[in-house]
């Protein structure tokens, strides 16, 4: 135990829940949008949680039993790109949800005339 | 961190929300064309922020809204009804616009002139057997076109009926269509969220109202009751009842509810009252004031010509018409076996003149109708036909109107705006690309840690 009240055991922990937030992450990202949003957000708090907490555990001086927790990581960081890439698919699609409905990204004083389609995502990480 | 996760929280719970709107929104769009389709809202509810108690703020669900607005539905039905009457009673009466021709020389107009215009010729040689055979021709041309006007009239009366015997049908199977509903939103109350459901319930609850008056009652279970004029229950729950229509009284048709009883009365508007009324009113007045013109003509042509001579010089042994009072006037109005040379022109008294022909021949000119000769009487029918079959297409096209200035009413409460639903689709694709946006974040605070733990 630490002063925080905090165990090595928690390492284990924290590396199962990242595991399941990563593959929850994955899978959701590939649904087609809207259907996917909700899980998606969801567990990429869940990883949000997980990095948190890792920091402070870091940061109280517990650093055993984090090697699975560390593989864990790593395989986030290497799925991350691909993650990026789905998102950024559904932001596509949404965005052409919104160019067939007669309105795109760029409507407004600043963008298009009221009618244009203006489709697509001008960043997606 | 905290903060940072506060606004990933709050950007998780609006996705949340934006999604189901974006369900909500795919929903309006597909059915923007729909008939009876109402726009549905997704309801957002801001949460209270308050970061030192722990309440991240941000944006919740507050369920679906349905634009459905039961005055404007309402409305519509009414004049649905009103304009079903209106519609069905012009088609109707124009059915009587053929028989009434008052272009002079054709129809019964011009068959009573003829006939008459007969035995004037016959005033000028009552002995010329060749003038009084165009009497004979001339009677028998009469007593066909009474006839014919009587069969047109016995024919649009018997396609009121057969009309009346398939929107009755027709009814029928909107009931059982809307128990049918009622039936699935018995077995689940979350049906009652179904639009396209309800868009459908809503067609056929005007389909209803365009054949007859009803009052609509919606129970808390989500199923509708329709009542007949507000008192023969048509519809509950999962159960209908059927109407049906009783030809078997020769002067009228009836309306009987599932029973058996009659319930004709309770008709207020629509078809079937439009056609009810053309059957049972209309139409036997109209055959009446003919069979009144017929008999007069019979009956004062005969009386004359019984009172005088034949070409021999006999008493007439009979009139020039014949006809069946109980069976209908003009219907069985026809010309007797009497000859050309039995026709009787002169008086008992004066064998050989022209006395009696003179007599039917003025005949034309008395006034022997309401004040009215004998054509102007057809003449004044024919008008109030005109004027009916007028007033009844002008009566459709203003119900007509009035029933698309409901439509566009309700349609401005509950149409599905595409510009408005094109928001909410932009709000979706911001959402997702404000996941990219935190996947960008993750990754750096993934490169921090993993310098942590190696």
């Amino acid at each position: 135990m630490n002063p925080d009240g905090a165990s090595p055991a928690c390492w284990p922990e924290l590396a199962a829940r990242l595991h399941a937030a990563a593959t929850q992450a994955k899978a959701a990202a590939r649904l087609a949008p809207p259907s996917g949003a909700e899980a998606l957000l969801e567990s990429l708090n869940t990883v949000s949680a997980c990095l948190c907490e890792a920091e402070r555990l870091c940061r109280s001086g517990l650093l055993e039993q984090k090697e699975d927790f560390r593989r864990e990581l790593e395989q986030w960081a290497a799925d991350a790109p691909l993650l990026r890439a789905w998102v950024g698919a559904s932001a596509a699609l949404a965005a052409g949800w919104a160019a067939a409905a007669g309105v795109g990204a760029g409507y407004g004083p600043d963008g298009g005339r009221p009618g244009q389609a203006r489709g697509g995502i001008s960043e997606s990480g | 961190m905290g903060n940072l996760f506060v606004s990933l929280r709050n950007a998780a719970g609006a996705m949340k929300v934006f999604e189901r709107a974006a369900g909500v929104v795919q929903s309006n769009v597909a059915n923007a064309s729909t008939p009876g389709y109402a726009k549905q809202v997704q309801v957002l509810t801001a949460m209270p922020m308050d970061l030192d108690r722990g309440l991240p703020g941000g944006v919740a669900s507050g369920g679906t809204l349905n634009l459905r607005n039961a005055y404007a539905e309402s409305t519509v039905r009414q004049r649905l009804t009103a304009s079903g009457f209106a519609d069905e009673r012009r088609a109707q009466l124009e059915q009587l616009e053929p028989l009434y021709d008052i272009g002079g020389d054709s129809g019964l107009g011009g068959a009573i002139n003829r006939f008459f215009q007969s035995f004037a010729a016959l005033t000028v040689a009552p002995n010329d057997l060749a003038a009084r055979q165009t009497v004979i021709d001339r009677a028998d041309s009469l007593a066909r076109a009474f006839q014919s006007m009587a069969s047109g009239l016995t024919q649009a009366a018997r396609s009121a009926e057969q009309a009346l015997e398939q929107r009755v049908a027709q009814l029928n199977r909107t009931l059982e269509e809307i128990a049918g509903i009622n039936s699935i939103f018995r077995q689940d109350y979350r049906a009652q969220d179904d639009p396209g459901l309800q868009a459908r319930l809503h067609n056929l609850l005007e389909d209803l109202s365009e054949l007859a008056g009803v009052t609509v009652l919606r129970r808390e279970d989500g199923t509708v009751s329709a009542y007949l004029g507000g008192q023969t229950m048509l519809t509950s729950s999962d159960r209908f009842f059927p109407l049906s229509v009783d030809t078997s009284n020769p002067g009228r048709v009836d309306l009987l509810d599932s029973q058996g009883n009659v319930i004709t009365e309770q008709l207020s508007g629509g078809r079937l009252q439009a056609l009810v009324d053309v059957r049972n009113n209309v139409l036997p007045a109209e055959q009446a004031q003919i069979d009144r013109l017929a008999q007069t003509l019979a009956d004062q042509v005969n009386g004359l010509l019984l009172a005088g001579a034949d070409l021999s010089g006999n008493p007439a042994t009979q009139g020039l018409f014949a006809y069946n009072a109980s069976l209908g006037v003009a219907r069985t109005l026809s010309r007797t076996s009497m000859t050309a040379a039995e026709l009787p022109a002169a008086d008992p008294l004066a064998p050989g003149g022209n006395a009696v022909a003179v007599q039917v021949a003025e005949l034309a000119q008395a006034k022997l109708i309401d004040g009215y000769s004998l054509v102007q009487f057809y003449a004044v029918r024919a008008s109030a036909a005109g004027r009916l079959i007028a007033e009844g297409r002008e009566a459709a096209g203003v119900a007509g109107q009035l029933v698309q200035q409901a439509r566009q009413f309700r349609e401005e409460i509950q149409r599905v705006s595409l510009d408005e639903e094109a928001v909410v689709l932009m709000q979706v694709q911001r959402a997702y690309e404000a996941a990219a946006q935190m996947i960008r974040v993750l990754d750096e605070m993934t490169q921090t840690v993993l310098g942590l733990v190696r």
